[in-house]
């Protein structure tokens, strides 16, 4: 857990938050890597929802994106490799009162935390999870992920990825209980904070599937979508991604789409010419699990001694 | 029955304005079998909206009650029948509401009371596991008696408990509860385990009432014995099981928590009665309904019902009105319903046999609740033949024009329903709620479908209190053939329809007399003058009317008063900000163009500085434009200034000198170097390479500081290198940069 300073425990009444409150470390990113937009985004709704640093935990993985707790001044878990949704589930059981973020990437979700994954979507306990998806892992220099695109050549498929790639918000959306599913992209940044505040409010697990380029190892994948805005399709609805006029300037293919809908959310994030970015699905009203494993935090020791016995007592000779 | 064929002979105009002021000597011919237009085409012909009513007590949520209604043409069916297996089929008629209020009640008593099982049987578990560790804990043959419980009947027919007791050990040390204790939890487990779910709502009757057709079981009270009184015993008779009940529950609650201290609780649960019950609990008790067959028995009951009401029993009063006028036409009709209101904290509905849903949303609504309720209904008069328009019509039409006419008009009164009377008072299921009277009397939220019959005329006139009047042969009287021929009179301005003779003053309305159309038996149509009585006893419906509409919201003038004076306010608020904003436009067009000036004389002065070869002290008062301009670019100084003199270049022609910076003047006007802040990604590529031109703004997205505090190459490189490619570097401000040409190349790309 990476510490906070002391004084933190003495609640100065009427604070009010800057960015600079919540930069961590220096970002040690590699140049123009998208992971800095979702750091500056995430820091920006913090401000504008005036979270209390000491009210934060990031939660992370292994992967480049999982380095994302060290830039953020906040509690923070810098864990094992695909456990990020465990720890950060775990630490919302005791502590519902924090704010629990979870930057993880394609291969650390997808791949070795996959089960995480289905059963974090499943407990639908109140976090905001981050899926860097840029396609490779990146930290251990260019292996297929599970997103790596057909034919891409990496270092364990020198002659182009094998297999089909899985789709983020697609599989997600086949989750039992799922409750919030979003895809965005990390250079459009008003859309990319905008989603991520969506998510944020949402109660629930809030998954966002964000595209994001990598400029070492797959510079090219995104160029397409990125030079051509019309191969992406904003989704706009009243309940679902607030749609700022500087990305209505950029996108001009939009589709109206009910985000209860869940058939029209899969038949979205799955085919079409274009890519799909907005608010895919939310069901306000899946259950929680948080709503039961915070029962009995407010028992004392002796509260619980008391209970342990009273409840062996019903069995005493 | 049967209405004769033809109408009177008309009376003339003055017989009818001496009838109309009520003349005793003036004997018109009675009518009779005169409907209003509306009304006309269903004479004879039976029609039962939404009747019978099918209830199903075992059902869930609203559709406990539906309507067995059947669209034209459809037939029962072998589902219709198995849907009504075990249920009850109540027909229209008087005593529908009284059926339907305790099937209402019964079905409460039934969830709350089934609801409730699961926890008193959970409860007495507890008593009894508690009580059982408490047997094992005394010292005479616990263990045994332990050991045997725990091996059951099999394990005890091979070992012997006792002997194993000294082979196995001991039991654990333990202290036995206290005496009172255990005689507590015992009496509260056995009081737990005796509770039944079984139980039913009782009706207090007066004496000579009959007591069929109730629904549930009846009291009656004697002659000379006060219903309201009989009810509150019956009510404190019946909380006695509950009391009980809930003080069990508290008990092994308490004693569950080890929580239970007798000095503070023993009193406290002495002390409980009905008005200390949960919600949930309140709701075990068996409701008691009292019944007022009319107004009359209402009326005089009036003091101890008052005190019934205000002692916060929850109990359920029906008062079937629908009675006949009062017996002084010119007197003020008493409305039991508004008096119930006055009380402020009871239950109050003003319903009809003809709208059966609501009324007995209504039923659930009072039972669920926590405070007496008052049901005024509508209901068929047991007078003979006033409920079917002597027989003209289908006694559900003549409820349903009664409802029309505002003769009922329907209400919720539900003080737990908010603090305001917006919230408190229900008041949407008339028809037409925001005008006098309907124009359509038919026309009802239950799906009725005059159109559906060719022969129905959709009638324009107003249906009022008089067109329902005409149905009730106890105002028969009241009304005078004026004409058989419409439109003559219409002509004359003798008369006037009702609805508009109502809007007149005093002094206009005695020139006119008011009348009301009607239909008789041939088809023929009338007008039918009414009597003075009858027009004013509709003006006091129209008064009750408008004094609901009013508490309800509609047609409120202080609403509309706020309404306008919210209007005027945003409007004003409007103009203000519009008169704001067209002032800060024109200070800002005026500094603008003011900017401009200076920044033309600025650059007209650079432009006049570039072209003097012999404003050298000028010159030199731009140390870094004349640092950055090659000296061959620079114009010949003149022969024998010190400039000129260090100048070694060859002498430049002076035209073409003077063109170039007149055209690097143009490009830098033309363009300024811009970035694309709400795009910018944060990566900190622009700001890493110049710091001089780029900075963060508050929200951490790049924007140009300034566009000269570093070279343009600078510019050029940090848009390459920017990953949101938002950069555009424009055209250079210093067109002696270096490399300048290459540079402007590379720019291009993001123009």
């Amino acid at each position: 857990m990476i510490g906070q300073p002391a004084d933190w425990a003495l609640d100065v009444p009427e604070r009010y938050f800057t960015l600079e409150n919540y930069d961590g470390g220096v970002a040690r990113w590699c140049p123009s890597c998208g992971d800095f937009a979702m750091l500056s985004a995430v820091q920006k709704i913090c401000r504008d929802e005036q979270v209390p640093p000491e009210k934060l935990a990031m939660i992370s993985g292994i992967g480049c994106s999982s380095r994302f707790p060290h830039y953020m001044h906040a509690y923070g878990f810098h864990g094992l490799h695909g456990r990020a949704l465990p720890v950060a589930c775990g630490v919302k059981s005791r502590r519902p009162d924090l704010k629990v973020w979870v930057a993880t990437g394609d291969g650390d979700c997808c791949s070795i935390g996959a089960g995480h994954w289905l059963h974090a979507a499943r407990y639908n306990m109140d976090l905001t999870v981050m899926i860097f998806d840029n396609s490779v892992y990146g930290l251990t220099k260019k292996q297929t992920s599970p997103t790596t695109p057909l034919g891409l050549s990496t270092n364990t498929h020198p002659d182009g990825a094998f297999l089909p790639p899985l789709d983020v918000a697609a599989t997600t959306l086949g989750f039992p209980n799922v409750s919030f599913v979003a895809r965005t992209v990390d250079w459009n940044p008003a859309h990319l904070q905008a989603t991520l505040t969506t998510a944020s409010r949402h109660v629930g697990t809030s998954f966002v599937h964000i595209l994001q380029r990598c400029p070492t190892y797959t510079p090219k994948i995104f160029e397409s979508l990125r030079n051509d805005p019309d191969r992406i399709l904003l989704l706009t609805h009243a309940g679902g991604v607030p749609v700022d006029p500087a990305v209505e300037r950029v996108y001009k293919n939009r589709q109206e789409h009910d985000p209860s809908d869940l058939a029209a959310a899969r038949a979205l994030a799955t085919g079409g010419e274009r890519l799909a970015i907005g608010l895919l699905y939310r069901n306000p009203d899946a259950p929680r699990y948080d709503q039961y494993t915070v029962r009995g935090l407010g028992m004392s020791r002796e509260q619980k001694v008391a209970a342990i016995e009273r409840e062996l007592d019903r069995f005493a000779i | 029955m049967t209405t004769p064929a033809t109408p009177a002979a008309p009376a003339t105009t003055d017989e009818l304005r001496r009838f109309h002021f009520g003349d005793p000597a003036v004997r018109l011919a009675p009518l009779a079998g005169m409907l209003p237009v509306s009304l006309a085409p269903y004479r004879g012909k039976p029609v039962r909206n939404g009747w019978p009513l099918l209830v199903d007590l075992t059902a869930a949520g609203e559709s406990w009650l539906r309507p067995l209604a059947f669209a034209e043409g459809a037939q029962w069916t072998e589902g219709t029948f198995a849907s009504a297996a075990g249920a009850t089929l109540v027909e229209f008629g008087r005593r529908a509401p009284l059926a339907l209020m305790a099937l209402a009640a019964r079905r409460r008593l039934k969830v709350a009371r089934e609801a409730f099982a699961g926890e008193v049987h959970e409860l007495a578990a507890t008593a009894e596991a508690l009580l059982a560790a408490d047997r094992a804990r005394r010292p005479e043959g616990a263990a045994e008696r332990a050991r045997g419980e725990l091996m059951g009947g099999l394990g005890t027919r091979f070992v012997d408990p006792a002997e194993l007791a000294h082979v196995v050990g001991r039991r654990r040390a333990g202290t036995p509860f206290p005496e009172a204790r255990r005689q507590r939890l015992e009496a509260a487990r056995d009081r737990l385990k005796s509770f039944e779910t079984a139980a039913e709502p009782l009706w207090i009757v007066a004496h000579g009432e009959s007591v069929t057709d109730l629904g549930a079981p009846a009291r009656i009270a004697g002659d000379a014995r006060d219903l309201c009184a009989m009810a509150a015993a019956a009510f404190d008779d019946a909380t006695r099981e509950a009391v009980e009940l809930a003080r069990a529950v508290r008990v092994v609650r308490l004693e569950a928590a080890e929580a239970y201290v007798p000095e503070r609780h023993s009193a406290w649960l002495e002390r409980l009665d009905w008005r200390a019950l949960a919600r949930e609990e309140l709701l075990l008790v068996p409701p008691v309904l009292v019944l007022f067959p009319g107004n009359e028995p209402f009326v005089s009951a009036l003091a101890s019902l008052s005190g019934l009401l205000l002692s916060g029993r929850p109990v359920q009063i029906v008062v079937l009105s629908g009675d006949a006028p009062q017996q002084d036409p010119l007197s003020y009709r008493l409305e039991p319903a508004y008096l119930g209101v006055a009380h402020r904290e009871v239950f109050v509905q003003q319903g009809s046999l003809a709208y059966p849903l609501p009324l007995a949303a209504g039923f659930d609504r009072a039972l669920a609740g926590r405070r007496a309720g008052l049901h005024v209904i509508d209901a068929p008069d047991a007078r003979e033949a006033s409920d079917t328009a002597g027989g003209e019509l289908d006694a559900w039409l003549v409820a349903l024009a009664r409802v029309a006419g505002r003769a009922a008009p329907l209400f919720r009164f539900d003080p737990e329903a908010g603090s305001s009377w917006a919230r408190r008072l229900h008041f949407d299921e008339n028809p037409e709620p925001s005008a006098d009277w309907p124009r359509d009397p038919l026309l009802i939220s239950g799906g009725f479908d005059a159109a559906a019959d060719a022969t129905a005329a959709p009638s324009a006139a107003a249906f009022t209190f008089a067109d329902t009047a005409l149905l009730d042969p106890a105002w028969r009287s009241h009304f005078a053939l004026a004409e058989s021929a419409p439109g003559a009179a219409a002509a004359s301005g003798e008369f006037l329809p009702l609805a508009d003779w109502l809007q007149l003053d005093a002094d206009e309305a005695v020139r006119h007399l008011p009348f009301v159309w009607g239909v008789d038996a041939e088809g023929g149509q009338h007008r039918l003058v009414v009597s003075r009585a009858l027009a004013i006893a509709t003006r006091d419906r129209l008064a009750y009317w408008r004094m609901l509409e009013e508490l309800a919201g509609v047609r409120n003038e202080h609403v509309e008063a706020a309404v306008v004076r919210a209007r005027d306010e945003a409007e004003a608020r409007r103009a203000r900000q519009r008169e704001e904003l067209e002032q800060r436009h024109a200070s800002e067009l005026a500094q603008e163009r003011s900017g401009a000036d200076q920044r033309a004389v600025d650059q007209l002065v650079s432009i006049l500085f570039e072209l003097g070869p012999n404003l050298a002290p000028a010159e030199e008062a731009r140390p870094r434009s004349a640092s950055a301009v090659p000296a061959a670019a620079l114009p010949a100084a003149p022969a024998g200034s010190p400039q000129g003199a260090a100048a070694a270049g060859p002498a430049v022609p002076a035209a073409p000198a003077a063109v170039a910076p007149v055209a690097a003047l143009a490009a830098s006007a033309a363009e300024e170097a811009w970035i694309d802040t709400v795009l910018c990604t944060s990566c900190d590529e622009c700001i890493r390479k110049s710091p001089g031109i780029f900075a963060y703004n508050a929200d951490k997205q790049a924007f140009i500081k300034n566009p000269r505090g570093g070279t343009y190459r600078e510019l050029v490189v940090a848009a390459e290198a920017c990953t949101a490619k938002i950069i555009h570097p424009g055209t250079p401000w210093n067109s002696a940069e270096p490399d300048i040409e290459s540079l402007r190349e590379r720019a291009r790309a993001f123009a």
